[in-house]
């Protein structure tokens, strides 16, 4: 009896063993070191070419986080690497943490994840990045170490945080005419997140702050062109060298004359400037022949003329010796759609009931557009509609619309809209200042049926007194805004209404 | 010792379950107070009432099966990203064993209900526990209603058996699946033979006591319409002058003088009470001016309280409501807010809607993009079922977990839809094509001479005075306001192209596409009307199975859902 019992728990237990080892068998590709025991910090005491790297966390109290329940990932220097700090970073915790920082992420990150290239979001704020066995220039010699709070790895090279874009312009600003320039678009603003409310607006409902609370800086070329402090984006920054960028200034200032000499060079430079940073991150080996601004403007990159390049947090920046761009770029055609009108003679209702905002579909190309149609019938005699932009600069433009006229069935019964004549439409534009004084007048005819664009005439502007720059527009401000103004004649012939329709306005820039 | 032991104890309980098991007949027979035995089902005609209400009841499960089929195999609805794969496997016509949607167990499950409320309705006339003309009433409400669900059955599977007698237990449940199936035509004659012999033909009476207010909704509209379906059924059956003169009793619901139950009419453009697309008067080009709310104007038919104008269109519909079970399918299928958007308008339903001019020359239909296509947060929705769930203008949910809503089945725009389809294959082209496009005051003189079923009367006049009962009628297209069809080649094929592309601008997301098309398709023996269509939405949505799935339509018996019970 006795015997049988031993066959049997012998038996039993080979059967147990069987499965423990089929389970390891099942997981043959898993993590392969793992000490599920053991926090970052543990792992890291335990290992003897980790002790400079342990001493720095001590020093820094970096080492409770990595005590800590949360989840990290460690790339850990070994004591070679970090005996490569220099003595004014070791020297200095504050220095020390934040290059210590730049090598923890709160995150799991294993090689298994980094078979793309990933940038992981370290403890500083900044973003490394991190493929297959590489964390920024450094070689990970041991890796996925998996413990109770995180990852491991240990690399050969120690990666100090960079400066980004925004921190090189700053830097430099002394250096580059053009770094100078962009770090002087600071503003002081109202936040009004962070303003005091004083009251609403009962008429508005707007919400009243506080004078002076709140008050922010805030540099506009991140607002109004890119945020190059952003960490979390990349950019291709192009600086270009003093000689370049004057000249690049003084190509663009005819297109910006001004009757104050400071405003057409703040125009020019931020004309030059806004095309110079790039997102996406073009390293010398994959850099293009041009580069495609936010405003789609070509930057052409001559390798020769690349004077230094510059790895920064966010991305890359170059300095060229000069770099000019296609001025009929920067300078582009100017579209106003008629379906967006600034304002209108009068607001009466016999009027405004009178105002289309139409769905249309050009039957030659099958392009659905909208457009304005104002039925005035007998009643339009000079009424108009303005639009107002700062889009014009001092350029010569020759002017084009569309103007869709038609005669369309009443599906309710009544009397239809539109008519079948041709209609006459004046266009003026001018300065934005009343009275009104157009330097560009005409009367035109318009066609029925017409979906092509129309030539207007030519249009000069000589003068451009608004600051591109400054950061929200008031009404002193509106000093370069042009009126343009679609206009119905005084009188018509016999049988054909005072009737108005606008698809858009093109006004193309001759250089 | 052990043994005699046992025996001690073995005889007082053998004799004691003796004593139990001979008294158990009589001493314990007292019938439990909280379940009601089936012989005490059926008593009087409240019992009926109860049984009818039961059966529509068990019908609300259909909701889904009958909106997902006809609609996602069909071409105006697809699937999102975030749909389930069975959806998808309809979408692309690869439906898998394990489906829930293409299970035709529920449709058994109502029919058997009605089979055995139809024997009861029987018994309790014989024991004269109904009157003559209620048990008329109720029997042939559930007879259709049975009809119905076999017609969608044949349908979506093809052969099914067909099962009239009651079967009580669940085991006879099971044994649906093992009996022998018959085609669709004999289906259809079966269908067909059962609605002409029912007694009662007509909405129940006003007066009948399943007419009631219910939960704040009159049942009235609740009911199957046999005339609606028995119209159908014979479109079905290609008797185009039946289906004709059963529909016609139907569209003279009001009988002379009513100018507008179910006569589809125009804008009402002085005050925009109506069921047109319409703008605000003098305003017509002006697209901000188009009617686009809850009680006025085309929306509002699915979105509005069920009161004068509503009747004027719903002929069938069932209410979903957060009092009461079950729960609006709809809206977790449908809404990209409050629920998972699983379906939505296909990119060649979007097409088709702008491909359309509107009468104020926009290049749209508003019926689909702004009505029933609408887009929120960039995404196109399905949009009918939601106007009750979703607030007047923001789209938001009123509130989140109150999922109100209406199964849509008839109305009177699918009445007239189905009448001109009927007239068109019966040699009353021109009407058909007037009753499609700009209604009947376009035919010639305002009135035909061509009999019934096709005498109609359009005219309006002061002196003398002439009030045509059909007046007021704008037709189909003429109430979206748009312009009127072109008519090419063999006008009979053409017009019907028009009837069905017309049908889905129209009544897109109702559940009635894939019927439509699988009609129209077998009546011309022609695949390819099908398969086109299905493989266009593929296409338009960059499907790379869209060949394989025309290919595939192409053999009529891969219209059907494989018969797998589950």
């Amino acid at each position: 009896m006795r015997s049988t019992t031993k066959y049997i728990l012998l038996v039993a237990l080979i059967a147990v063993t069987g499965m423990w080892s089929c389970k390891k068998w099942d997981e043959h590709n898993a993590v392969k070191q793992q000490s599920l025991n053991e926090t970052l910090l543990d792992q890291i005491n335990k290992n003897a070419s980790l002790s400079k790297f342990s001493e720095y966390l001590t020093k820094t109290g970096l080492d409770k986080v990595l005590s800590s329940s949360k989840n990290y990932t460690v790339f850990a220097p070994v004591n070679e690497a970090l005996a490569a700090l220099p003595a004014a970073v070791t020297n200095d915790t504050a220095k020390l943490k934040a290059v210590l920082q730049n090598m923890i992420a709160s995150q799991q990150f294993f090689t298994s994840n980094a078979t793309d290239s990933i940038r992981v979001a370290m403890l500083n704020g900044k973003r490394v990045f991190f493929y297959n066995k590489k964390f920024d220039d450094a070689n990970i010699t041991q890796a996925d170490i998996f413990v109770r709070n995180g990852v491991l790895h240990i690399i050969d090279k120690a990666i100090s945080p960079l400066p980004n874009v925004w921190d090189y312009v700053v830097s430099s600003k002394d250096v580059y005419a053009q770094n100078a320039y962009i770090a002087s678009l600071n503003f002081l603003l109202q936040d009004p997140s962070k303003a005091e409310l004083d009251s609403i607006n009962p008429i508005t409902g707007d919400s009243v702050y506080k004078p002076n609370t709140g008050m922010v800086v805030v540099n506009t070329f991140k607002t109004k062109v890119s945020d190059i402090a952003n960490e979390d984006s990349l950019f291709t920054y192009i600086i270009l060298a003093n000689s370049g960028f004057n000249s690049e200034v003084d190509r663009t200032k005819p297109f910006f004359k001004s009757s104050v000499a400071s405003v057409a060079t703040n125009n020019a430079s931020f004309f030059v400037v806004k095309d110079l940073a790039i997102s996406g991150l073009y390293t010398p080996s994959n850099l293009p022949a041009a580069l495609l601004s936010k405003f789609n403007v070509h930057v052409p990159i001559s390798p020769s003329k690349i004077i230094e390049s510059h790895k920064v947090s966010n991305g890359i920046v170059y300095v060229l010796s000069d770099a000019a761009c296609d001025l009929s770029e920067k300078i582009p055609a100017l579209k106003v759609e008629g379906e967006n009108p600034g304002s209108i003679a009068n607001a009466d209702n016999k009027y405004t009931t009178k105002i289309f905002f139409r769905d249309r579909m050009n039957t030659l190309t099958g392009v659905p557009f909208k457009d304005i149609y104002l039925n005035l019938g007998s009643s339009g005699a000079n009424y108009y509609v303005d639009y107002f932009t700062n889009g014009l600069f001092t350029a010569k433009y020759k002017v084009y619309w569309v103007a869709f006229n038609d005669k369309t069935i009443s599906g309710q019964g009544d009397d239809p809209y539109g008519t079948d004549s041709t209609l006459q439409q004046i266009l003026q534009v001018g300065d934005y200042a009343r009275p009104f004084a157009p330097s560009l007048d005409v009367q035109v005819a318009v066609k029925p049926r017409n979906y092509n664009e129309v030539y207007l005439g030519e249009y000069t502007n000589t003068s451009y007194d608004f600051v591109i720059s400054k950061p929200v527009a008031t009404v002193s401000d509106t000093l370069a805004i042009k009126r343009i103004r679609l206009k119905a004649p005084a009188t018509a012939a016999t049988g054909v209404p005072l009737n108005l329709t606008l698809d858009y306005l093109k006004f193309v820039p001759s250089f | 010792m052990r043994v005699f032991k046992a025996y001690k104890y073995i005889v007082p309980a053998l004799a004691l379950s003796a004593l139990v098991a001979s008294s158990c007949n009589k001493m314990l027979d007292v019938a439990p107070k909280d379940v009601l035995d089936q012989q005490n089902m059926y008593r009087d005609v409240f019992d009926a009432d109860a049984a009818v209400i039961g059966v529509y009841g068990k019908f609300m499960d259909l909701a889904t099966p009958y909106v997902v089929l006809n609609e996602v195999r069909a071409d105006l609805m697809s699937t999102t990203a975030t749909a389930d794969e069975y959806l998808k496997q309809l979408n692309e016509h690869d439906v898998k064993e394990g489906n829930p949607y293409a299970n035709p167990k529920p449709f058994y499950s109502v029919i058997l209900n009605c089979n055995d409320v139809m024997a009861n309705f029987d018994i309790m006339l014989r024991d004269k526990k109904l009157k003559q003309e209620e048990y008329n009433m109720r029997y042939s409400d559930v007879a259709a209603l049975r009809s119905w669900v076999y017609l969608q059955l044949g349908i979506q599977f093809g052969n099914v058996p067909y099962v009239t007698n009651p079967l009580s237990t669940t085991t006879d449940m099971q044994n649906v699946a093992l009996m022998p199936r018959i085609p669709f035509n004999q289906l259809l004659d079966e269908l067909i033979k059962t609605m002409e012999g029912l007694p009662y033909m007509k909405p129940y009476a006003t007066t009948s006591s399943l007419v009631a207010a219910v939960d704040g909704y009159s049942t009235y509209r609740f009911y199957v319409n046999k005339e609606a379906l028995l119209g159908e059924l014979y479109l079905w059956r290609n008797d185009y002058h039946k289906a004709a003169s059963v529909l016609k009793s139907l569209m003279e619901t009001g009988g002379t003088g009513d100018l507008y139950n179910y006569r589809l009419t125009g804008a009402s453009k002085a005050d925009n009470n109506d069921l047109a697309v319409g703008y605000v008067r003098y305003r017509e080009e002006d697209e901000g001016m188009l009617i686009d709310n809850n009680s006025q104007g085309w929306r509002s038919m699915f979105a509005r309280d069920e009161d004068a104008m509503f009747d004027r269109e719903w002929i069938w519909y069932l209410p979903f409501n957060k009092s009461f079970e079950p729960v609006d399918p709809f809206i977790n299928l449908f809404s990209n807010r409050g629920g998972n958007y699983m379906l939505k308008p296909s990119q060649y339903a979007l097409d088709v809607w702008n491909a359309q001019v509107q009468k104020n020359d926009f290049g749209y239909d508003a019926r689909g993009k702004v009505f029933t296509a609408r887009s929120i947060d960039g995404q196109p929705v399905a949009m009918k079922y939601l106007y009750n769930y979703l607030n007047g203008d923001g789209f938001n949910p009123l509130n989140v977990f109150e999922k109100n809503g209406k199964w849509f089945l008839y109305r009177a725009a699918s009445l007239h839809l189905d009448f001109a389809e009927a007239a068109n294959r019966d040699n009353h082209q021109g009407l058909a094509y007037a009753i499609v496009n700009q209604g009947l005051t376009t035919i010639p003189n305002k009135i035909t001479g061509e009999g019934f079923p096709y005498d109609f009367d359009a005219r309006k006049s002061d002196n003398p005075k002439i009030t045509g009962d059909w007046c007021l009628n704008v037709g189909v297209r003429g109430r979206a306001n748009l312009y009127s069809q072109t008519v090419t080649g063999d006008s009979t094929l053409s017009i019907e192209e028009g009837i069905v592309s017309e049908a889905g601008l129209e009544l897109a997301s109702e559940g009635r596409r894939w019927s439509d098309l699988v009609r129209v398709a077998l009546r011309r023996n022609d695949p390819s009307f099908l398969a086109n269509k299905i493989y266009e939405k593929l296409v338009r949505e960059k499907n790379p199975r869209a060949t394989e799935v025309r290919d595939k339509l192409m053999n009529k018996d891969n219209w059907y859902l494989p018969f797998k019970w589950k």
